[in-house]
């Protein structure tokens, strides 16, 4: 049984544009200014100094769900800013590891939602990716090597 | 001056110099109703005005907040909190009110004149599965004695591992016994299960926190939180910007027995069909066993994350707005690296059971921020709606437990 219906949908990025002001010569660019930031992103991790190499690792894997600035989602995926399970190497190795699910507590706030293992990750990644998060949104803690990852997942 | 008392109520209404801070339509304005309630998600106002809103988590021992202005300014002067449970869906019905906690369906009597319900609590539905993902549960009443309550698909497309690359979905897809689509019970019985008394009327549906029964086309509707991360599992059949649009947000007609494709299908607006999701083996164009499943009326972009709609019947709205739809965007977190977009409640004109042009912004401005990178920089996230016997439009927020009434004139 197919309904009878009429698409009335919009070219998003047009409607967006229009929103927020943008010209549409500028909107015509995105694509290229996206790229750039992509290919310099890609730079960045292949060895510049500005960039941890964990960066693109949590650039690909982990930003979706906790955000670009590590303050995750209120009621959904907790922030990656300075917090207990940050702060227990051991405990933050399972986490991106193995992932976690059931009620916890981060910050005073409970979350109650699943967090998908990452152990097709290599142990140089793992290692960059916690280390880049131990270092950054507003965390300062010592990085983990790949030993200690390729011990854990024993 | 003593005509004053004889003056009709909506000129004792002074809205807010900055509306609130909402952005609107030309002749429309807003004043804030209530601050600091809560997480404050669907909202219910009676005939003599009072209100009636759910709480994500509880607060002050409640999950449901009860508002009452007693001075005829629009600002609720008493608050109070009532009930044990938490959650999303909320609905007044035949002198009942009724709520939706993540895993529960029940009711209170109300009592005429007062504010606060009868404490003496029914359970309307139970043995629902418990998720920790999509887990709210909406309510709407049809006028023929049913209750319509939308169960989640505890997953993001069904695949064999939750979320996780690499991963194919599941065929069939075994959650749809249970989930991913909308429920019918009786409206008036009481402890009912799921399973012995409920009847799956449409599946097919990840998770749709907006319905409403269109009473005037006798219709429900709903609108569909779409499935996320194309990009994460599938590099190199989608685009981070791709991703970030697809896949839509389906505006759903729902009918009894109605399959809208969810885990093997996805609409697509900017193509305007339904293709085979990527879990299944589609590409972004295959559309395969989609052909069979029913379309959506609309597609609006991707992660907005439509979490109320209301049919306006009320007339204070100019006549564009009378039996169109008003749908409350929460707000995305999945178009990241992309700035995140929605935070605004939408307007879409309708005409008899189907959409008369396109849909367009109502009332912007909840956010309080020019560009939103990552949900937590929004001030205020729109989750709810109800019309007010006035006609006013009011809308909540579930960060901070804002309600705004929204009036014409
Ligand atoms: C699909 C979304 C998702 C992705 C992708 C994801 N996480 Fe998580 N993460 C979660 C959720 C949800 C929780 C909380 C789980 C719960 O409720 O028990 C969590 C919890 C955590 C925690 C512990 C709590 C905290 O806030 O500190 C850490 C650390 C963490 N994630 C790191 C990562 C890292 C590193 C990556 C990338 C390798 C990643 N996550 C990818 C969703 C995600």
């Amino acid at each position: 049984m197919k309904q009878t219906t009429i698409y009335l949908s919009l070219v998003a990025s047009l409607f967006f544009a229009a929103c927020s002001g943008n010209s549409s010569s500028e909107q015509e660019n995105k694509p290229i200014v996206s790229q750039k930031q992509m290919e310099a992103s890609e730079q960045a991790s292949a060895g510049s100094q500005v960039a941890h190499p964990g960066k693109a690792v949590y650039d690909k894997y982990c930003l979706v769900c906790h955000q670009a600035d590590g303050s995750g989602v209120p009621g959904m995926y907790p922030p990656l800013t300075p917090n207990e399970w940050i702060a227990d190497k051991d405990k933050m190795i399972h986490v991106a590891l193995n992932g976690q699910s059931g009620e916890i507590e981060v910050n005073g706030e409970t979350y109650n939602n699943l967090m998908p293992p990452h152990d097709y990750l290599s142990d140089q990644e793992l290692a960059d990716v916690i280390s880049y998060v131990r270092s950054n949104f507003g965390n300062d803690l010592e990085a983990v090597t790949k030993e200690e990852v390729a011990a854990a997942r024993k | 001056m003593a005509c004053r008392t004889e003056a009709p109520r909506l000129n004792l209404l002074q809205a807010d110099a900055d509306n609130g801070g909402l952005s609107l339509p030309e002749g429309f304005s807003a004043l804030v109703v209530a601050d600091s309630l809560g997480n404050a998600r669907h909202i219910e106002v009676n005939e003599q005005g009072d209100i009636y809103i759910s709480l994500a988590r509880l607060k002050n021992d409640g999950g449901i907040v009860c508002l009452r202005d007693t001075t005829n300014d629009g600002r609720a002067d008493e608050i109070a909190y009532f009930g044990n449970h938490h959650g999303t869906g909320i609905a007044l019905h035949n002198d009942y009110l009724y709520f939706g906690s993540d895993t529960l369906i029940v009711r209170y009597p109300m009592i005429y004149g007062q504010l606060l319900p009868n404490e003496r609590e029914e359970v309307v539905v139970k043995g629902f599965p418990h998720n920790t993902q999509h887990a709210a549960k909406p309510i709407t009443f049809d006028e023929d004695g049913h209750l319509y309550v939308t169960i989640g698909a505890p997953s993001n497309a069904c695949m064999e591992q939750s979320r996780t690359k690499g991963s194919l979905g599941m065929d069939p897809c075994p959650l749809l016994e249970r989930h991913g689509g909308i429920w019918r019970f009786q409206a008036e019985a009481v402890n009912q299960d799921q399973v012995k008394d409920g009847e799956r009327y449409a599946t097919g549906i990840r998770h749709a926190v907006a319905i409403d029964w269109n009473k005037k086309e006798r219709t429900l509707y709903a609108v569909q939180h779409g499935r996320d991360q194309l990009n994460q599992f599938f590099p190199d059949l989608y685009s981070p910007q791709e991703s970030s649009e697809l896949p839509s947000e389906e505006f759903l007609l729902v009918e009894p027995g109605s399959d809208f494709g969810w885990p093997y299908c996805y609409y697509d607006h900017l193509q305007t069909k339904k293709v085979l999701g990527p879990e299944y083996g589609g590409d972004g164009e295959i559309v395969g066993r989609c052909s069979a499943k029913d379309d959506p009326i609309m597609g609006f972009p991707g992660h907005l994350a439509p979490n109320d709609v209301l049919f306006y019947t009320g007339d204070m709205f100019p006549e564009k707005y009378r039996n169109g739809a008003f749908i409350a965007f929460h707000g995305s977190w999945n178009r990241a690296p992309e700035p995140q977009q929605g935070y605004f409640v939408a307007f879409v004109p309708f005409e008899g059971k189907i959409p008369s042009g396109d849909w367009e912004v109502f009332a912007d401005g909840f956010s309080g921020q020019d560009e939103v990178k990552s949900p937590r920089d929004a001030n205020y996230r729109p989750c709810g709606l109800a019309q007010g016997p006035d006609g006013s439009l009011y809308v909540t927020d579930d960060v901070q437990g804002r309600v705004w009434r929204i009036m014409y004139q």
